[in-house]
């Protein structure tokens, strides 16, 4: 399949009835995605946007429906350390209210939870007035962990880079740090920096797109790398950005697409997966040209399905995640028919422009 | 992208990557006669019978006294799922009892139908470790379980955060274990990276660092490319508390390094590794005797040797000067050149034979360039 073919009207409408087939019912496969209900909105609402068709769908119920998971806060003795964030959905049995509802037991937010909910609010175009600010951000510092990383909900959960990017993104959307400690956050985001050059998830561990997108996105939105205005090149005193372009680049496989982690089969599953991930690196580090697009747009055209949505490997049945990751690609190849990605935050540049614009959340 | 930070990509990914490999150990359990066929038959029947023998927790009499607690998803459900009956009646008597706080025998039991419908709820885990806590159950047994869970998914966060807590709650005595849990998943996968990060986990908090890097010398005897297996020996080297750290074993590794080169000098990760010896030191890589001389020896070998090439532009950058015998290598006349033009000469090359890379090298020559002028 040629470029044009791939990216003609057709297509992009056909990913657009893509997003929209799945926006109205899952199959019962996705069960074991249930609490990521509101991260697997997120996916769709944002592909919608980028592919410029969000009108197709209500934004009012929407948005009440992002809101409905909201935990408020609580007078529950046991609810003192409870996030409250967003839930990822109503499953520990809270009642659906357009304001959010308290903490139940065993009842909390989630950190990926609330950064998807306030990624929709922003494409959404939502002003933020039911967003109870205050106590999200000061419960979202408890999160935080001595070494600088953050659990994912008050439960406690595996700490990793993953949440550190929610928590910055988290900041940045709301306007306001007083969720984090920033200085351990960027220790531990360097403490994850591995001896090639590229980032673990956590410190000791193997460089990988996907970590190394959190961990460049964190250091970008924490004010750590530098963007001459002149020579569009970035700098950073915390780490050699030309070592981080130069892993970033060499995941790029003969197959066009990049894979995660140094040696990892090109072909095996989820190469597609990082294609957003590590050129979305390249850009926030003022590299993105540095991108051999021909090759990746080929790629790309490889994972298309032709009814619309993306596969994660050429011939497979396309999937939520992978559509999505498809159409990011897109986005920064420069498609024009396409919103162009912010890729600090992960959503359209339209969407992040609004954001400036609030004045006070 | 924007997920890359998000829980859900992530667990998807991983998903992914357990679904393919799922698919691979079936096909690799015909044909390996080590596998262990008939746990995994156990395993797939007693999978089935849950499927097929499953009786709703309505007709249950011991369940008789609970009111399920249904899902409120509202009026528009934004990507409703449309679940079995047999995951909405589950999940409607597990709301029931986490409202009730009910930590008995039930609860338990409650607990591993939820999880084998649904290993990703995280609430689930959590309860199910206040049940165990409240009824003194033998943790040993709950490692049993967690492995009869993770041979469907090897790759799910929830499995392995909860493997950790329960290590933890046995204390060092675990240690064998749990070492021994991730080798057999990196029989699955030896690039799993959820089993290498419990397995650090294991080293740094109860040790067993004797035979790591024997262990890391085994994997990659299987795989040279496995960089997972890389990644883990630097771990090894700066962290065993037994070998002194990255710089007192370098010119040992660096002989490491230049055997696995000479097996294929495409393989990319020993070169990174070598790279990594100096991370920090930038000083010391110009200076060292053993870094160019694996250069030279793969570049006589074969002048378009990518990463010999990449390993030799980093070290003129940082003030190297070659010697006659690496210049001769690079097929250039010994008097006519400069550091700076054997450095153009080596970027221009890999722009002509790194062409995925054209743009990337093309810049680095640019840099070259003005870095010379200014």
């Amino acid at each position: 399949m040629d470029g044009n073919e791939l990216f003609g009207q057709a297509d992009l409408e056909a990913h657009t009835q893509f997003a929209l087939f799945l926006f109205h019912g899952l199959p019962s496969s996705a069960q074991c995605e249930e609490t990521n209900r509101i991260t697997l909105a997120y996916f769709l609402i944002s592909s919608l946007d980028l592919l410029r068709t969000l009108p197709f769908i209500d934004k009012t119920q929407i948005i009440d429906w992002v809101y409905a998971h909201q935990v408020l806060p609580s007078s529950r003795s046991d609810a003192s350390d409870c996030f409250n964030g967003f839930r990822g959905s109503l499953f520990s049995g809270a009642i659906f209210s357009p304001l959010g509802a308290s903490a139940l037991r065993y009842d909390g937010g989630h950190l990926a939870s609330t950064y998807s909910a306030l990624a929709i609010l922003s494409i959404l175009g939502d002003n933020f007035s039911r967003v109870q600010k205050h106590s999200l951000l000061m419960s979202m510092r408890k999160l935080q962990q001595h070494d600088g990383s953050f659990t994912s909900t008050h439960m406690g959960s595996e700490t990793d880079l993953r949440y550190i990017y929610c928590a910055v993104a988290i900041s940045v959307i709301l306007k306001d740090w007083n969720g984090i400690d920033k200085g351990n956050a960027i220790r531990y985001v360097m403490s994850c920096q591995s001896y090639d050059n590229g980032f673990g998830l956590s410190p000791g561990l193997e460089s990988h797109g996907g970590a190394t997108y959190c961990a460049i996105a964190s250091l970008f939105m924490l004010g750590c790398i530098y963007m001459d205005p002149l020579s569009k090149e970035a700098s950073s005193t915390l780490f050699d950005v030309k070592g981080v372009i130069k892993w970033c680049v060499q995941r790029q496989t003969k197959s066009g697409g990049y894979q995660g982690r140094s040696n990892k089969d090109p072909d095996a599953c989820y190469a597609f997966w990082q294609v957003t991930r590590v050129a979305g690196s390249l850009h926030l580090l003022g590299a993105g040209h540095l991108c051999n697009v021909n090759a990746l747009e080929n790629f790309l055209g490889k994972c298309a399905d032709k009814h619309g949505g993306f596969s994660k490997w050429p011939g497979e049945t396309p999937d939520i995640l992978h559509a999505y990751y498809g159409i990011c690609g897109l986005s920064l190849l420069g498609k024009p028919q396409l919103k162009c990605l912010c890729c600090k935050l992960g959503i359209s540049t339209e969407a992040a422009e609004k954001l400036e614009l609030l004045s006070q959340v | 992208m924007p997920s890359s930070e998000s829980d859900a990509s992530m667990e998807q990914e991983e998903e992914e990557k357990g679904k393919h490999n799922e698919d691979e150990e079936d096909s690799d359990a015909h044909m390996d006669p080590k596998e262990e066929d008939d746990e995994e038959d156990d395993d797939e029947e007693e999978q089935e019978e849950l499927q097929i023998k499953w009786v709703p927790l309505s007709k249950r009499p011991e369940w008789a006294d609970i009111q399920p607690v249904s899902q409120d998803d509202g009026p528009y459900p934004v990507v409703p799922i449309l679940y079995t009956a047999q995951f909405r009646e589950t999940m409607d008597y597990f709301r029931a009892i986490l409202a009730l706080d009910e930590r008995s025998p039930r609860a338990l039991l409650l607990t591993e139908e939820a999880i084998r419908l649904n290993a990703g709820n995280y609430t689930v885990w959590h309860f199910r470790k206040l049940v165990l806590q409240a009824l003194s159950y033998d943790l040993w047994e709950e490692l049993k379980f967690i492995e009869r869970i993770a041979k469907a998914n090897y790759k799910n966060y929830q499995i392995w955060h909860h493997r950790r807590w329960t290590a933890e709650n046995i204390g060092p005595a675990a240690m064998t274990t749990e070492l021994q849990f991730t080798e057999e998943a990196f029989l699955k996968d030896a690039k799993n990276y959820h089993a290498w990060s419990h397995r650090q986990w294991v080293l740094r908090t109860y040790g067993g660092w004797e035979e790591e890097l024997a262990f890391c010398d085994k994997l990659l005897h299987q795989d040279i490319y496995n960089n997972s297996a890389w990644n883990q020996r630097y771990f090894v080297i700066k962290n065993s508390p037994f070998l002194g750290g990255v710089g007192a074993m370098r010119e040992h590794e660096l002989n490491y390094c230049r055997d696995a080169i000479a097996v294929d000098s495409a393989n990319e990760s020993p070169w990174r590794y070598l790279k990594g010896l100096y991370k920090g030191d930038d000083e010391a890589l110009p200076r060292s005797t053993t870094v160019p001389a694996i250069v030279l020896i793969e570049l006589q070998k074969n002048k378009d040797c990518i990463y010999a090439l990449d390993l030799l532009l980093e070290l003129l950058c940082l003030g190297y000067e070659p010697s006659q015998e690496l210049i001769g290598a690079l097929g250039l006349q010994l008097d006519s050149c400069s550091a700076f033009q054997i450095a153009t000469f080596v970027c221009t090359h890999l722009k002509e034979i790194d062409t995925m890379r054209m743009l990337y090298w093309d810049w680095r020559l640019n840099a070259l360039s003005n870095a010379s002028t200014s």
